[in-house]
């Protein structure tokens, strides 16, 4: 629900994990100055959070067969923080029969 | 609400390719009967993409040479922490992501609800085995 952090689907393999985080921070490296993001004029320092949120995603859509998530093989869901250290929320709605 | 599943298998020949998909999911929704409704098509797989976009050759030539400056193919350990797992295809992760692993499509009157040059197309990253699709359709 909050605009630089990202639900998506991928691999649980932490070195996965390290490969993104070292990949999104040269697409849009953490730059508090206000002279790279005109985001970061306001006051703010998040602008790359803004944009490695973009390349996640915001959220997934999972089909439920037979009362289950309908996986394939390596599927798994996570949240992307890119601007932490304070409470976030992510919204879930299930809907059908 | 009536609810339909269906799933497509592709084995494309290349690591990197795309197919437009779009005859397949209309078929599917003249299956499942729905006039009202939403049809959600999903990779099943992490180094694949279902997206919608131009069915213009050209571009897809560009998204695969952009896809490749963004994350380029390196089966070596030194670039991507994955690949010491034994895997080469962190580039496939990574591509995937920008892509996208899902479309939801509007249902109306029993028919995918285009803009004008809507196409939904399968992204393949890792290719040369087979990965399925999974394509569900709800409403009524």
């Amino acid at each position: 629900m909050h605009i630089t952090a990202s639900v998506f689907i991928n691999d649980d393999e932490s070195g996965l994990h390290e490969d993104y985080k070292k990949w999104l921070e040269e697409l849009a490296p953490f730059d508090a100055s206000p002279q790279r993001y005109r985001h970061n004029r306001t006051g703010e320092d998040n602008a790359d959070a803004h944009m490695k949120r973009q390349v996640m995603g915001r959220q997934v859509v999972v089909a439920i067969t037979k009362g289950k998530l309908d996986f394939g093989p390596w599927e798994q869901i996570f949240y992307g923080e890119f601007d932490g250290r304070r409470a976030k929320r992510v919204l879930v709605k299930v809907i059908g029969e | 609400m009536k609810s339909h599943t269906e799933y497509l298998t592709f084995n494309l020949p290349q690591r990197m390719s795309f197919l437009n998909i779009t005859p397949k999911i209309e078929e599917i929704v003249r299956n499942s009967g729905i006039q009202e409704g939403l049809t959600l098509v999903n990779a099943m797989h992490i180094t694949a993409s279902v997206f919608i976009n131009d069915d213009e050759p050209g571009l897809h030539h560009d998204y695969s040479k952009w896809l490749e400056q963004l994350a380029p193919f390196d089966a070596s350990p030194t670039r991507y922490h994955h690949n010491r797992t034994g895997e080469d295809n962190a580039d496939a992760h990574m591509k995937r992501q920008i892509m996208g692993r899902e479309v939801v499509i509007a249902v109306t009157s029993g028919k995918l609800d285009f803009g004008p040059w809507e196409q939904v197309f399968y992204g393949e990253f890792d290719g040369r085995r087979p990965k399925r699709v999974l394509v569900k359709v709800i409403g009524e």
